[in-house]
């Protein structure tokens, strides 16, 4: 398994894949580059304050991450990282509340096993969403929310409208 | 006495006294060189013969002029007292014909006066009659024309509003309709929100974070259901973000 393969295996949305990226490449900087002491990761994580989720994922990784990596190659394997992200299936999701950690997994995963294995989601918090979500994929949005549901069955309802107002 | 007499005695003794004067001068430039008491005798006999020369013939004078005056003035008695009855007759004839010409003018001009005042009268009466019967024909004609004008007016009138209370309807029909329409629209459209705010306000307390998990793990099996992550999803609402 490539150090890629291993970041998306544990990180879902595009964000935090990004993020990762660049705290392994300040890593690697201060492991080639750095003067003084040299750092492990775990050490290096925390003295740069990563969140907690941050480091639990990123030690979650294991020395495997680092194999393969040298002095040498560090900057370019960072870098086509970072172009190979965009490569990936993106899907932009829109919740109606604040996912935590678990609730990003959950969904990480679902997409993952469901649209595509590889899929990055880019999630955005919209009130308006209510009851659902809403996504957009290659330029098409899908509204998947109680207004959407609504305005699905527009018909229906203003059918069933008409006729209680015709009781009335 | 008679002014004429006195002014004829006077004018004879003035002309005698002026005689008596020249001849005193005469005399005395005549007479000058000799003795003054020969000559002063002789003188005043002279003068004495001449004054009385003189004062006879003032006294012819005065008797002829006296006699003359006396003459005149019987005239003039005679020919002032005819005249003056003739005057008399001769007023007395004029203050009648005068009198008769006055009496028969008044008659005259009382008799035109009635008779201006009584055509006057005809002819006012004629005049008012013509005049009142001109303006009753007038203002008849005038009536007549009004009430055709009012009539035509009225029509016209009438004709107007209808057509103006016609259109007014049709457009107040026409903005219902639009109105109706825009509002069973603003109604259509609200449907939704109404609806979505219903259930929101019902739900939104009573949900749970792991409810509103759960509704979107479902939205995602519907989505996958309708094959929203393929190229084509029937079904879908779709719109370009």
């Amino acid at each position: 398994m490539t150090p890629f393969e291993t970041i998306l295996k544990t990180s879902f949305v595009k964000a935090d894949v990004h993020r990762r990226i660049r705290v392994l490449r300040q890593f690697l900087e201060q492991k080639y580059y750095g003067r003084g002491e040299k750092l492990n990761l775990k050490e290096f994580l925390d003295k740069e304050k990563v969140s907690d989720t941050d480091k639990t994922v990123l030690a979650g990784w294991g020395p495997e991450i680092l194999e393969g990596i040298t002095k040498e190659n560090a900057y370019d394997l960072t870098d086509a990282m970072t172009d190979e992200i965009k490569e990936l299936p993106l899907i932009t999701l829109y919740i109606p509340f604040e996912p935590d950690e678990a609730s990003i997994q959950r969904i990480g995963t679902w997409f993952r096993e469901n649209v595509d294995k590889r899929t990055l989601v880019d999630i955005n918090v919209e009130a308006s969403v209510f009851g659902g979500c809403a996504f957009a994929q290659d330029g098409v949005y899908h509204d998947y929310s109680l207004r959407g549901l609504l305005s699905r069955h527009y018909q229906e309802i203003r059918t069933v409208f008409d006729q209680y107002a015709k009781q009335l | 006495m008679d002014p004429i007499t006195v002014m004829v005695y006077f004018v004879a003794i003035l002309f005698a006294l002026q005689c008596v004067t020249f001849f005193m001068i005469l005399q005395m430039r005549l007479h000058q060189p000799r003795t003054f008491g020969s000559t002063l005798m002789e003188n005043k006999a002279k003068t004495n013969s001449v004054l009385r020369k003189a004062i006879e013939q003032a006294n012819k004078i005065l008797v002829t002029a006296e006699l003359k005056g006396i003459q005149l003035i019987s005239k003039q008695k005679l020919s002032g007292g005819e005249l003056t009855d003739q005057f008399n007759a001769h007023l007395a004839t004029i203050e009648k014909a005068l009198q008769d010409q006055l009496e028969r003018n008044v008659a005259h001009t009382e008799e035109a006066y009635n008779s201006f005042i009584t055509q006057s009268e005809e002819m006012i009466k004629t005049h008012i009659s013509q005049n009142q019967k001109a303006l009753e024909d007038k203002a008849e004609k005038m009536v007549v024309d009004t009430e055709g004008l009012l009539q035509k007016f009225t029509v016209e009138v009438e004709e107007k509003i209808k057509g103006e209370v016609a259109g007014e309807l049709e457009k107040a029909k026409h903005e219902i309709e639009v109105y109706k329409g825009e509002r069973m629209r603003v109604l259509d459209e609200r449907i939704v929100d109404i609806l979505e705010e219903v259930v929101r306000v019902t739900l939104d307390k009573k949900l749970t974070l792991a409810d509103q998990s759960d509704f979107v793990y479902k939205a995602l099996e519907q989505a996958k259901k309708d094959n929203a992550f393929g190229d084509k999803t029937p079904g879908a609402q779709k719109k370009a973000v």
